[in-house]
């Protein structure tokens, strides 16, 4: 850093532009009067409704947590069903000894096959 | 930056009391923090009066948004950001007004001499004429550097440049306010 010219020169005197301990005390007893109805309310204790507003954020995301999730296990299971309800087709099928087609449901939606009134 | 000597306590602990409402500990962080608020707030504006108003805004925009001071030990520079940006608004909002001002200063005669205190209100007017004479960036870095002693790298990151170029406004500032100095006294206002 001292190898560079730029900083061969010496700082300049600015002390005179800076204010005076009298100055310095004004300024901070006109902070205190300024400053004192913020720190006066950082002293109280919260009201009902602000401390409720303050664990409004929080909530809601946990809120919209739950709900995407909620969601996404709504959008899963149907599916779930939809296969569960292919093997019952086939169980029944099987448990009454007719082919699959026969018993309903979507592989018979598929084929055709009226599910009412079908008798082998 | 300022800190806290050792039987002092830090600004975090005062931050932290000042959040809880200690109106000691905010007065503590106020006069620890003062003449730095004040010469970044000089650096921007070249007003005394302007700057002294800008870090009073500051500070109470600091004592509102205390929460969002994440590294309270870093306070001053925290402060310094606040301090900047309340005085650029300032500057902004009241651009005109504050030629006026300048030009008015300008035209103000000189103080009468006789004893120390009126040779250190003429050396004020000289001084604050040269610096109102600086473009804004040049006279934030000499008044943080040579009054406040901060490093380039500290008033790089504070005032969003590189070093070489805080160098670079620290060189051209002091040659411009030596020369306007000079013009004013002989015996300059160097040390």
């Amino acid at each position: 850093m001292t190898d560079d010219p730029m900083d061969d020169e010496a700082p300049i005197d600015l002390r005179a532009l800076m204010p005076d301990a009298a100055r310095e005390e004004r300024f901070a007893a006109r902070m205190r009067a300024a400053a004192a109805p913020e720190l006066a309310r950082r002293r109280a204790p919260l009201p009902l409704l602000a401390r409720v507003d303050r664990w409004r954020r929080p909530v809601g995301a946990v809120a919209a947590l739950a709900a995407t999730l909620a969601l996404w296990v709504y959008a899963a299971t149907p599916a779930a069903s939809a296969t569960n309800a292919v093997s019952d087709t086939d169980a029944v099928a099987s448990a009454v000894g007719v082919p699959a087609a026969l018993s309903g449901g979507t592989d018979a939606l598929l084929l055709g096959v009226p599910t009412t009134g079908a008798t082998p | 930056m300022p800190t806290a000597p050792p039987s002092e306590p830090t600004d975090a602990a005062l931050v932290a009391a000042s959040r809880a409402g200690d109106a000691d500990a905010f007065d503590r962080l106020v006069r620890r923090h003062f003449r730095v608020a004040y010469a970044v707030a000089l650096g921007v504006l070249g007003d005394a009066m302007q700057a002294e108003d800008a870090c009073q805004d500051a500070f109470l925009r600091a004592l509102e948004k205390l929460e969002g001071c994440r590294e309270p030990e870093r306070f001053a520079g925290w402060l310094a950001m606040i301090v900047r940006r309340t005085a650029l608004n300032a500057l902004r909002g009241d651009r005109r007004r504050r030629q006026d001002d300048l030009d008015e200063g300008a035209q103000l005669p000189a103080p009468a001499g006789g004893g120390d205190a009126a040779v250190r209100e003429e050396l004020r007017g000289a001084l604050e004429r040269a610096l109102a004479g600086l473009p804004a960036p040049q006279r934030e870095v000499v008044l943080l550097h040579d009054h406040e002693g901060w490093s380039h790298a500290e008033i790089a990151r504070q005032l969003g440049c590189s070093e070489v170029m805080s160098r670079q406004h620290l060189f051209q500032a002091r040659r411009r306010l030596r020369a306007d100095l000079a013009a004013h006294d002989p015996r300059g206002g160097t040390r």
